[in-house]
């Protein structure tokens, strides 16, 4: 495990890592000089790590040692530094973990430690891949290297808004260079600030700090720039180029890979540093100037006018629905305002006051309210008000521009007259009947409203657009279907049907005749005042719109093309969006279920299911069966524990009933390949399911052979790639992903196959929520109804962009209505499903063995039934309960058995799959406890959690003090972020308050359910908001097995083995005891 | 030109660093303060000396040029070792004329605005002349020039070469047309004459060094952090758009047209960085920077063309 850190010193950023130190590492107490970082991970490790976050043709890296300050304590043998984390130190023998805690009172000491120096195409690759904590496996992001790389994507957005400017610097040796450099107005720089006080002294150790964080801005800015203009040309022009001025030589060097610029004339370049400034002026000193121009376009008043305007009323029935056209002598007002800087940003934060008359147009006067929008991507919000400025802050321009002193008057009118530049009607702006500004034609409005207020808005001017003007402007074209019956009697859910239907124009969500239409066209004008709004004239959707309507000759579509237009998808071949679709009897009713209005009807479970769905289980089920007879693929996404293993067997079962003979193909992790197993033969023990897995395993033609009398099977996304030749040849009857998240990724492998993969149907099931990833959903979506979302490219640029921008409402609705007919996820906490659940829900977690522990567990097995026969009495009880606890122990890790030191991970199958629930819990914010009878199994869990996680995870044991005890709990209730803690049984499992948490995991067994159920119930007990969730660990085919389904099934057995714990295997025969210890030989090295 | 010359010039020396006309302000990007300023010099009737003004324009043999108001001086150098002394003068408005004249030029911020970002509103000319005070100069009027060169007939060539770049000068900064008249920039902008007049206050001081607050290694962040939109708009390159070309653009290459197809460039990699992919520097992936960049610009257009203007 490494956590990775960087430091900025001399204009770049240095990476170095922290590793957990070993006794070994210690540094020695009086040795000179400066000392090597006990938690340095040393070059070989530093180098994978960070290797692994670059680019494979592009990972070799130079490291040399440095020395950093470091905060350091003092422990007994002498000197070491604070790691980021406490548990870095747990191994060097420092007498409490409390003294590593990471606060500022400790002295800062030089360390040497490895340091990575990379390239800067390296840096910035790598600054782009740390965007969560966890960057790889076993590699970290330490918080500095987090906020660095929030820098870096800041940059990115600056870049990509444009907000940068070249410039002209010289370096400290006297270089003139030539350089990009961000340019931040006010609201930029609140959020830059934000940004930069998060970046800790690690990064930059020396004052001022701001300043530092301003120059990696600059810094990264160039870089970014640059590395998106250098070409193969304008490199060699920059280099060996020659040049006629130092215009041209400046210009060359702003493209080069060097920025210093080749020219000799160092008084020319002085010319141009000084125009530059001049130049850039503007901008600068609009950034900090105290006033800022605001831009107010006010529509004619043709709704009050008492001369009704020029325009004519040309609806059919004018006096309900007038219809004025704007002509061009209505006039439109722009007007310029001043407004004070700064108050741009926080427009928003003034509400608009009760009352009509605050809005009125002709408020614009100090101490009156009217609404202005702040930027352009805010939803318009009806509802809360209009986000609105109090116009007490809006000075008449030509009242207060006088007012100012002479440096501000000129950069107001510089401000000014760049504005006019931007938009040339403004250069007729004069004093008017009651404003300063210029009335503009309606064309002009209309170029004003849909290019140039944007336009001015990013260049740093405040716009007031009319609130009727949103983020959709009104005067949407769209199309509604009307659908006919189909005429002879087609079966039901057919989706190659053909349908007839008849289009209705909407325009603006109402509908419009063909005359009205016409009208709207011949008014020749963009902006028409229509139904008593004003409407943006569209005029090549209205023509499609008219053709539509006047050739009356509509081809039927097929029903999946209604299902595709309902769904936003398919624009029926006019350019038009589709609204929506009516009528038509089986596919009206579909068509609600799909969208969700209607309930689709409940199933039955199948007749061979054994057990009992949850009404919400049959709810689920019967979607997936409602999904798969349309032939559309479904995400089932409930929340863990919900139970989607039952429905997805169900549906197997339905399908096998329904006459299926091909086999199914279940993928998920091959920690949980025993599990589905297991879960199969008990609710669906018709279905004949076989593992495909290990070395033995089928391929080429014994595979097809293989699968002849198979109903489901059953691999892992490892295999699912390595045979994907073998998976490719079947024509499946349906895949399943379970852990659907491991396609994410749709560049991985095992994403890519799981897409080429053909079947008849596609379930996903997953527990990580997926809305909030959009740019994962696509991969999920995609593996689902391949091309329902179009390409990634098209995704992107449709979807994932315009959400994330957090800009594009429409974008994000339209994004869910496409995807919501095909993902199910309920809540533990949905009303629905919490009565349908018990409060607490307990489910046994069935874990495989890896090779190692099966080994140890047949010879540790095999030398004590050895020397059974020979053994009697009290020797023979003895050997019994310590063979027991050796077999457990293994099942719980081979090290819990015997720890040789060597690494922890990858030897335990209940350790993978624990690893594996705790990051799923703490995905989704749930904090966890772990309990343990061992308290060698409760340190080795800590040391491998703690690594596996990066954090601070405490262990609860008998030899705390009580102290140390309550500030575990306290800090474990306290704590913001999900937590795990571990615990052992005994001195965990009573009296404490843990509510915290709503996971249990009981990673190994007392076979005693009240002893387990005590120490469950510290976190289910008064003041615990939220269900219970306990899993509980049984290693397959072991002993654990075993005893767990005796006590199961409840037998006078049962009750004895509760009463008495192990002892009662004591009793047992030779042979019973042989039946109980076995390794089932299909478990022998799951792993 | 004629094509017979009565004499052949003697080849004036040559000048290392001198002012050259970069013929800018030609073709089809000529402005009509620039056009106006030509046609009243070829007025002139020079002859065959404007051609050789021209080039001694465009060989840099001005070594020296300055600006006053209402007079233009200038080293002009010629066959002879030394260089010419030459001297243009303008007939400056000033009393009561320049007050009643910067009171109706005030009276026009959008105007005073225009001038100052090197754009020059034809209604500057009327109010110029209804202040009683030539705009551009007329010969008899209000010019008078004077050159030490030995040639009798003015202007003479040097003086026609002062002429020249003055052209060249008016077309990136028309504000030279009124400083001749004897109308600064900060006549236009006007005096700190007023009480209230509110300076600007100090740039607030940074925030406070909260490191204190936070641990070495830092903490994770409270909130999301907030990066801003970055929608795809018409707005390419709009600061560049707002600033408009560098003045005295030297470069052979076009400056707004340049620029917006780089910004264009850099604006596609700044979304992927913006939404957080792994960036992709490996190959010089220029193509396909490019194709996206000129996609984003063709947008643009389309949209600009879809204006009604």
């Amino acid at each position: 495990m490494i956590i990775l850190h960087t430091i900025w010193r001399d204009g770049v950023f240095l990476f170095w890592g922290e590793s957990e130190a070993s006794p070994a590492d210690a540094p020695a107490p009086d040795s000179g000089g400066v000392k090597i970082s006990p938690y340095d991970p040393g070059l070989a490790k530093l180098t994978t790590a960070v290797g692994c976050l670059l680019w494979d043709d592009d990972n070799k890296i130079s490291c040399s040692e440095t020395e950093l300050l470091l905060p350091s304590v003092v422990v007994p043998w002498g000197e070491v530094p604070v790691p980021s984390r406490a548990f870095l130190a747990d191994r060097l023998n420092a007498p409490s973990a409390i003294s590593f805690v990471d606060d500022a009172s400790h002295p800062l000491r030089l360390w040497r430690v490895t340091v990575a120096q990379l390239s800067w195409r390296q840096t910035l690759t790598m600054l782009s891949a740390c965007q969560e904590r966890r960057l790889a496996d076993n590699v970290f992001a330490g918080e500095d290297l987090l906020a660095c790389a929030a820098i870096f994507r800041y940059t990115g957005a600056l870049v990509a808004r444009g907000k940068f400017l070249p410039g002209l610097r010289s370096d400290p040796a006297g270089q003139s260079l030539a350089v990009w450099e961000s340019a931040q107005d006010g609201e930029e720089r609140r959020r830059f600030n934000s940004l930069a006080e998060r970046v800790p002294l690690a990064v930059a150790a020396d004052a001022p700090r701001h300043k530092i964080v301003r120059t990696m801005l600059a810094t990264l800015t160039d870089r970014l720039v640059r590395f998106s203009l250098v070409t193969t040309l304008s490199r060699a022009h920059a280099e060996r180029g020659r040049f006629y001025s130092a215009h041209d030589a400046w210009f060359a060097a702003l493209r080069g890979d060097s920025p210093v610029i080749r020219w000799e004339a160092d008084d020319e370049l002085n010319e141009l540093r000084d125009a530059l400034d001049q130049w850039r002026r503007p901008v600068e000193g609009g950034a900090s100037a105290q006033t800022s121009l605001l831009f107010h376009l006010e529509e004619p008043d043709i709704v009050n006018s008492a001369n009704a305007p020029t325009g004519r009323a040309v609806s059919p029935k004018p006096p309900q629905t007038p219809m004025h056209f704007s002509s061009a002598s209505a006039e439109w007002k722009l007007k310029i305002m001043l407004i004070p800087a700064g108050q741009c940003g926080c427009l928003g934060e003034a509400s608009l006051p009760a009352g009509e008359d605050a809005r009125a147009p002709d408020c614009v006067l100090p101490g009156s309210v009217y609404p202005v929008r702040s930027d352009p991507t805010d939803p318009i919000d009806t509802a809360g008000g209009t986000p609105a400025l109090p116009a007490s802050h809006l000075l008449p321009f030509t009242s207060y521009f006088l007012l100012f002193s002479p440096s501000l008057r000129e950069d107001l009118l510089i401000t000014l007259g760049q504005a006019a530049l931007l938009f040339p009607p403004l250069g007729r702006a004069a004093q008017q009947d009651g404003y300063f500004g210029c009335p503009l034609t309606v064309n002009e409005a209309h170029a004003f409203l849909s290019v140039h207020a944007d336009l001015l808005e990013s260049a740093g001017y405040a716009v007031a657009r009319p609130d009727w003007w949103g983020a959709a402007p009104p005067g949407a074209v769209t199309l509604e279907a009307d659908l006919l019956e189909p005429q002879e009697s087609t079966p039901a859910f057919d989706l190659n049907a053909k349908i007839g239907l008849t289009w209705n124009v909407l325009f603006n969500g109402e509908p419009v005749t063909q005359t009205e239409l016409e009208a709207l066209l011949a008014a020749e004008s963009p902006l028409v005042f229509f139904r008593g709004n004003w409407m943006l004239i569209d005029t090549r959707r209205l023509r499609e719109a008219l053709r539509l309507l006047t050739r009356r000759q509509e081809e039927p579509v097929t029903a999946l093309q209604v299902v595709r237009m309902t769904l936003g998808l398919d624009s029926a071949g006019y350019g038009l969006e589709v609204a929506g679709c009516k009528g038509a009897g089986w596919l009206d009713s579909l068509i609600s279920r799909l969208d969700g209005s209607k309930p689709f009807g409940l199933l039955p479970p199948p007749p061979d299911f054994c057990g009992e769905l949850r009404p919400y289980q049959v709810r689920g089920y019967s979607w997936l069966v409602f999904l798969r007879r349309l032939g559309f693929g479904a995400c089932l996404a409930d929340d863990m524990g919900l139970g989607k293993t039952v429905q997805a067997l169900a549906l197997l079962l339905h399908e096998k009933a329904a006459g299926q003979s091909r086999p199914a193909l279940l993928v998920g992790p091959m920690s949980i390949m025993g599990n589905w197993l297991r879960e199969a033969r008990r609710f669906a023990p018709s279905l004949r399911c076989r593992l495909h897995h290990g070395a033995e395993r089928p391929r080429g033609e014994d595979f097809d052979a293989s699968l002849k009398d198979v109903d489901l099977l059953i691999t892992s996304y490892t295999l699912l790639h390595r045979d994907y030749a073998d998976f490719r040849r079947i024509v499946w009857s349906g895949i399943i992903l379970d852990e659907a998240q491991n396609i994410k990724n749709p560049g991985t492998r095992q994403a890519q196959a799981a897409r080429a993969l053909q079947a008849d149907y596609r379930v996903a099931l997953t527990g990580t929520p997926m809305e909030n990833h959009v740019g994962e959903l696509w991969s999920v979506m995609d593996f689902l109804n391949p091309g329902l979302l179009g390409s990634r490219t098209d995704f992107r640029e449709r979807f994932w962009h315009p959400i994330q921008a957090g800009a594009d409402l429409a974008a994000r609705a339209r994004l869910r209505r496409a995807t919501a007919p095909f993902i199910l996820r309920r809540l533990k906490t949905d009303r629905q499903i919490i009565a349908d659940l018990p409060e607490k829900i307990e489910n046994r977690v069935y874990c495989p063995l890896t090779h190692e522990q099966a080994q140890l567990y047949q010879e540790i097995l095999e030398s004590f039934q050895n020397g059974l026969p020979g053994l009697t009495g009290l020797e023979r009880r003895g050997s019994i309960l310590a063979v027991l606890t050796r077999l457990k122990q293994i099942c719980n890790h081979p090290a819990n058995y015997f720890d040789d030191g060597r690494p922890l991970a990858g030897r335990s199958g209940k350790l993978l799959r624990l690893e594996e629930m705790i990051e799923e819990a703490l995905a989704s914010g749930e904090s966890a406890l772990i309990f343990t009878q061992y308290a060698e199994m409760g340190h080795l869990l800590r040391r491998r959690l703690c690594q596996a996680f990066a954090m601070e995870i405490p262990f609860l044991h008998g030899s705390l003090s009580l102290k140390e005890r309550d500030d575990m709990v306290r800090s474990f209730q306290e704590s913001a972020e999900p937590q795990a803690f571990i615990l052992s049984l005994k001195a965990g499992g009573t009296g404490l308050n843990l509510t915290r948490a709503s996971r249990v995991f009981h990673y190994d067994r007392w076979w005693n359910p009240a002893v387990e159920n005590q120490a469950t119930d510290r976190a289910f007990r008064i003041g615990q908001t939220r269900d219970v969730m306990v899993h509980k660990f049984i290693c397959n085919g072991t002993l654990e097995d075993r005893i767990d389904a005796m006590i199961e099934s409840k037998t006078t057995l049962a009750g004895e083995i509760i009463s008495s714990g192990e002892a009662f295997l004591t009793e047992l025969s030779n042979e019973e005891l042989e039946e109980v210890l076995k390794l089932t030989a299909d478990e022998k090295g799951f792993l | 030109m004629s094509a017979k010359k009565k004499y052949s010039p003697r080849t004036p020396l040559i000048v290392k660093g001198g002012i050259r006309a970069q013929g800018i302000a030609t073709g089809p990007h000529r402005v009509w303060w620039n056009r106006r300023w030509i046609e009243i010099f070829e007025s002139f009737r020079l002859g065959a000396r404007l051609g050789r003004g021209r080039s001694y324009a465009a060989s840099g043999q001005v070594s020296e040029l300055e600006i006053m108001p209402g007079l233009v001086t200038a080293l002009v150098q010629g066959a002879a070792p030394e260089p010419y002394r030459s001297e243009i003068s303008f007939r400056a408005v000033s009393g009561a004329a320049k007050a009643s004249l910067l009171a109706e030029l005030r009276q026009r911020p959008m105007l005073v605005a225009r001038l100052l970002v090197s754009d020059l509103p034809p209604e500057t000319e009327e109010i110029f002349h209804a202040a009683g005070c030539p705009f551009f100069p007329q010969r008899e009027d209000d010019l008078e020039s004077r050159c030490t060169c030995p040639d009798y007939a003015n202007p003479c060539k040097h003086l026609a070469a002062i002429f020249c770049l003055l052209g060249d000068e008016i077309a990136r900064a028309p504000l030279l047309l009124l400083a001749l008249r004897g109308i600064t920039r900060a006549d236009l902008i006007g005096a700190p004459d007023t009480a209230a007049a509110t300076e600007p206050a100090e740039t607030a001081a940074p925030p406070a060094d909260p490191t204190a607050a936070i641990p070495f290694y830092g903490a994770p962040p409270e909130a999301e952090p907030d990066f801003g939109p970055a929608v795809r708009g018409p707005a390419l390159a709009p600061l560049i758009h707002r600033l408009g070309p560098l003045p005295f653009w030297r470069g052979h290459e076009r400056f707004l047209d340049t620029m917006e197809h780089l910004y264009a460039r850099a604006a596609v990699r700044g979304r992927v960085v913006w939404s957080g992919e792994p960036l992709d520097l490996r190959r010089e992936d220029e193509k396909t920077i490019i194709k996206g960049a000129s996609l984003q610009l063709k947008r643009r257009n389309i949209r600009a063309d879809s204006s009604w203007m």
